[in-house]
């Protein structure tokens, strides 16, 4: 696994923060230490994983040594905490916290991240992961390739400090950094359309981001006010990536990546306690502001000689500026006895107030600002019947404006939601929610076109699910019943409905519904033992038109008769999952314990197309997809502690995991697919081998103080 | 393992050793320990046993007072408030000290206090037994706040299995990062005050402005993204295609179905020579990789091409 160098500032800042309490040691009421220190280290085999990069998605579970420092001190003006864990390891975190009581409070940390993506690939590109990366092209053979790992480091370094002593006003700076360095997967057509192949490309991660915050407020039981500044400054190292284009004639193309961006906000709070009928109002106002500044690309690759095109943009840069202003009002009271109501007012608004720049090569486009303003309004009520039944209901509205998008320019969505809550069974809690959503659009293309066969017609039966009319229906039901004095049982299921009522294409129904049960005992003597089960299936429904012809009447009318040319065709996805799991929690003897925890987790997808009735026996029918994203994931861990003395015990684990994978979209994966003229297509591997089985065992050494 | 890492570890580990004998002493015990030793000694290396003293004023602070009670413990028994108290009776409790945190200027507005949450469902005042949880080999030793918030909200918990996902159980991040348990005027107590914003604070190479940008991406996440879990990579609620085709129903391409019959492997067995490569590997991204957002100029930025 590769590092990154330590930050040795960071390093400094926390042991200097990790020795501020014990200055303090001399005192005559003792500053009292306790804690445990781990040493020991982890043997991990993948021998027969060719990318373990799934198996380290975010963990580090190299061999190596393992640390653990937890330690704690208190008096009764001062106390501290000290964690750090995985010291060296590309998880490595840190963190240190304390301070005096009632005066003041400060946490300082580095937490350290590896997101890896791949091992052991290929590419035909030098620099790969790097703003330049070249090639030359056509280079199906893989053996003269470069191996290639993808993944990014990131590492937030961070402090908190908080002044109390002002008591009831404070005052809170809050600083951090986050730096990400390495590599994200990526990839680019070659020429304009997928037709000309494709690449798959390492782009560059050298990411910082910088926030500070200041926040001074006024703090009693009845009332609350704070006001706040935060700004935040994204830099990227690169604002492009070069790659060398195979079918534009090995010319040099560009790839865009995140221009660096700054972002401010200003926030002020509010809470007043304590106002009649038990009644406590809150406010919140926020203003922030979002910059870009981007030079503008005046060519581009555009020619299978490899010559480039003017783009002739309108303006030397691009300005972008996004401006958010929100406003929220609420109000909680308990008008009469046994009654609490909540009535709120939510404003949200977006203003994009960038620059609008226009290119008339290689075709004319301009850009399209998207703004919006949300006004949202509802209330809700729970009433106690009794002690055992409590009922709940609300309604809540929200009317959205938007400009920037063409296809919907306002929407209305009315929520209502029904809740009974019993405890009339003894040791049997019961909480049953429905919840009502309809969404009215104002859907912009309903009059598209002269005909059915003007393709504009066609615009009159798509709209886009996001924003479109939908009729949603969900169920909730919750249970937690104690079966007996040490037997627990849980179950939460789900139904949730969308039915999209004005698409003609595009997605008509998602539906999900999930199961979760869950049974936990605990024996006399002391051992523990849980298990559960869950199954979820998500479905989603389309509709879909070839238009083969566009000059045969009805071409673009999807109610019109199919033809060999021209017909609709549906998509039913179904994603199933399940899991099991259980865990052991048993101490053996007085000295030691004895902890397992098994997990099954299996996803089914399953795609199946239809071509709708009456479409001539001619057309091919499409293929189902029976591997969509299936994967089983099987974890077992089992771990002793042995408690040897007061001071000393030892830890001593194994772990076994196991991970299996299969897809349409990767099963008989290839690394390169070969194209007529130059349209060859370049695959790195990432994704496409993420199974793993790994064993891995630890021991650890602890020291009590 | 690098030196100056190595270095920075031995000091912070080695930082213990040198402590001052005086540093270990043992504090003043509560009157409240002579009889309730397991209470005392569960507190006494917390906030809460910091601020104790011979009196047990911190045990009073939530027991009540016990005047009476030490005068004769049999006789005057202290009344148990928590028995039979109601969440919101339990937590007014913790709210006569901690009423006047900042982190909890919004509790009477967010869901928990709504839904009879109370503080001591999710802190164990007095260190009693965690819950079991299930859950994976990690090299953290950090306890997992999912595992916390995963008591009732069971499912979530559940979805942080998948393979995809954030990295919760491996405690990267926590429930925390995004909500507020403590309260919030925002619905489902997001810490910011839109899913978007909640997104950009960790994705700031996400958030633009781009020169040419993908309005329902700039509106909300989850048009797109789950994010709890997801069977599918990139925590995705769908596959590219379909879920592109969901929307994208009109042009060229996007009309035209992509099953098996595109594949590497045909329905048959047999080894496709053509695969489609609008299909295989990363579907319609292959091609529209910067879907987020593109300063790429023309139309290269507005496929979101380049």
């Amino acid at each position: 696994m590769k590092g990154t160098p330590m930050n040795r500032k960071g390093i400094c800042i926390l042991v200097a923060g990790a020795f501020a309490g014990p200055a303090v040691a001399d005192e005559p009421d003792p500053f009292r230490m306790s804690g445990t220190l781990s040493i020991g280290g982890l043997h991990t085999d993948t021998s027969d994983t060719p990318d373990a990069s799934k198996l380290n998605e975010y963990r580090d579970l190299s061999s190596g040594l393992l640390t653990t420092l937890d330690v704690k001190g208190r008096n009764s003006r001062y106390w501290l905490d000290f964690f750090g864990e995985n010291l060296g390891r590309d998880d490595q975190y840190l963190a240190a916290r304390g301070g005096m009581y009632d005066v003041f409070k400060y946490r300082l940390y580095s937490d350290a991240l590896k997101h890896n993506f791949l091992f052991n690939g290929v590419t035909p590109y030098s620099g790969a992961g790097t703003a330049n990366q070249t090639a030359t092209f056509p280079s199906l053979d893989k053996s003269t390739w470069n191996s290639l790992d993808i993944g990014y480091k990131r590492r937030d370094d961070g402090l908190m400090f908080e002044w109390q002593k002002s008591d009831p006003w404070y005052a809170r700076v809050e600083a951090n950094q986050v730096r990400w360095s390495g590599s994200k997967p990526g990839s680019s057509s070659q020429g304009t359309s997928p037709g000309n192949g494709f690449v798959e490309l390492s782009l560059p991660v050298d990411y910082k981001t910088r926030n500070a915050s200041v926040e001074a407020g006024y703090n009693t039981r009845q009332m609350h006010f704070d006001v706040s500044w935060l700004t935040s400054k994204f830099e990227n190292d690169n604002d492009s990536v070069a790659w060398t284009n195979g079918y534009f004639g090995n010319g040099t193309d560009h790839t865009y990546l995140a221009a660096d961006n700054r972002y401010q906000r200003f926030m002020a709070n509010a809470t007043f306690r304590h106002l009649p009928m038990g009644t406590t109002i809150a406010a919140r106002f926020t203003s922030d502001e979002l910059k870009s500044s981007v030079p503008l690309a005046t060519s581009v690759l555009d020619g299978t000689g490899g010559q480039f095109t003017a783009t002739n943009p309108s303006a030397s840069s691009f300005d972008g500026k996004v401006r958010n202003n929100t406003f929220t009002l609420s109000a909680m009271s308990s008008p009469v006895t046994a009654l609490d109501t909540h009535v709120y007012f939510n404003y949200r608004k977006r203003d994009d107030d960038s620059s609008v720049v226009s290119f008339t090569a290689p075709d004319a486009v301009e850009s399209l600002p998207f703004s919006y303003r949300k006004n949202n309004a509802g209330f809700d009520a729970y009433y106690r019947l009794s002690r055992e039944n409590r009922l709940g209901g609300g309604y809540d509205w929200l009317d959205t404006t938007r400009s920037g998008r063409d296809d919907f320019d306002q929407t209305t969505d009315r929520r209502l939601f029904l809740e009974w809550r019993n405890t009339s069974i003894d040791d049997l809690a019961a909480r049953l929610k429905y919840t009502r959503l309809e969404r009215d659009s104002s859907f912009l293309h309903g009059n598209d076109g002269v005909s059915s066969s003007d393709p504009a017609f066609l615009n009159r039966f798509v709209s886009a699910f996001d924003l479109s009319g939908v009729n949603q229906d969900q169920w909730k039901l919750t249970l937690d019943y104690t079966v007996m004095e040490r037997l627990d049982l849980g179950f939460e299921g789900i139904i949730k409905t969308n039915r999209y009522t004005e698409n003609t294409l595009g997605r008509l129904k998602d539906d999900r519904r999930e199961v979760y049960l869950n049974a936990s005992y605990s024996f006399p003597a002391g051992a523990r033992f849980t298990v559960f089960g869950d199954s979820e299936e998500i479905k989603y429904d389309s509709q879909h038109r070839i238009i083969g012809d566009g000059s045969l009447s009805g071409a673009y009318d999807p109610n019109s008769p199919p033809v060999a040319a021209n017909y609709n065709w549906g998509g039913n996805i179904k994603d199933r999952n399940w899991a099991i799991g259980a865990a052991f929690d048993w101490p053996a003897t007085e000295k030691l314990v004895i902890k397992a925890s098994y997990i099954y987790y299996k996803t089914d997808g399953l795609v199946d197309l239809s071509l709708e009735q009456g479409v001539p026996a001619s057309v091919t029918q499409p293929a189902p997809i029976p591997n969509w994203d299936d994967s089983k994931r099987t974890s077992f861990t089992i771990k002793a502690v042995y408690k040897y003395t007061k001071a000393w015990s030892f830890t001593g684990g194994y772990a076994y995991e196991k991970y299996d994978y299969s897809d349409s979209q990767y099963d008989g994966y290839q690394n390169t697919i070969a194209g007529s003229s130059n349209q060859n297509s370049y695959l790195d591997s990432v994704y496409s081998r993420p199974h793993y089985r790994a064993n891995m065992i630890y021991g650890l050494v602890n020291y009590h103080f | 393992m690098r030196p100056e890492r190595f270095i920075a570890a031995l000091a912070i580990l080695g930082w213990t050793a040198l402590l001052p004998a005086s540093a270990r002493a043992e504090p003043a015990v509560p009157v409240c320990a002579g009889c309730h030793q397991e209470a005392h000694a569960s507190i006494e290396n917390t906030l809460h046993g910091a601020k104790n003293d011979a009196m047990g004023s911190m045990c009073q602070a939530c027991h009540g007072d016990a005047s009476e009670h030490l005068k004769d413990p049999v006789q005057n028994k202290m009344v148990n408030k928590f028995a039979h108290a109601t969440a919101s009776e339990k937590s007014a409790v913790c709210l006569t000290c901690h009423g006047g945190n900042r982190h909890l200027a919004f509790w009477e507005s967010g869901k928990h206090a709504k839904n009879e949450v109370a503080c001591s469902d999710c802190h164990n005042i007095h260190d009693k037994a965690k819950s079991l949880t299930v859950a994976p080999f990690t090299t953290s030793s950090r306890p997992i706040e999912a595992d916390t918030c995963g008591r009732c909200h069971k499912q979530v918990r559940n979805a942080t299995l998948k393979p995809s996902h954030h990295p919760i159980l491996e405690g990267k991040v926590k429930c925390s990062d995004c909500h507020n348990p403590h309260g919030s005027v925002t619905p489902v107590m997001l810490r910011q005050e839109t899913v978007n914003q909640q997104c950009y604070s960790c994705h700031a190479d996400k958030r633009g402005p781009f020169v040419f940008g993908h309005p329902p991406v700039d509106e909300n996440c989850l048009t797109c993204h789950t994010p709890h879990g997801s069977s599918h990579e990139k925590l995705l609620n769908d596959k590219a295609p379909n879920l592109c085709q969901d929307c994208h129903v009109t042009g060229k391409h996007p009309t035209n179905f992509y099953g098996s019959g595109q594949a590497w492997i045909l329905p048959n067995g047999a080894t496709n020579s053509a695969p489609n490569t609008r299909f295989i590997a990363r579907g319609c991204l292959n091609c529209h990789n910067s879907i987020h957002g593109s300063n790429a100029p023309s139309s290269r930025g507005q496929a979101l091409i380049r």
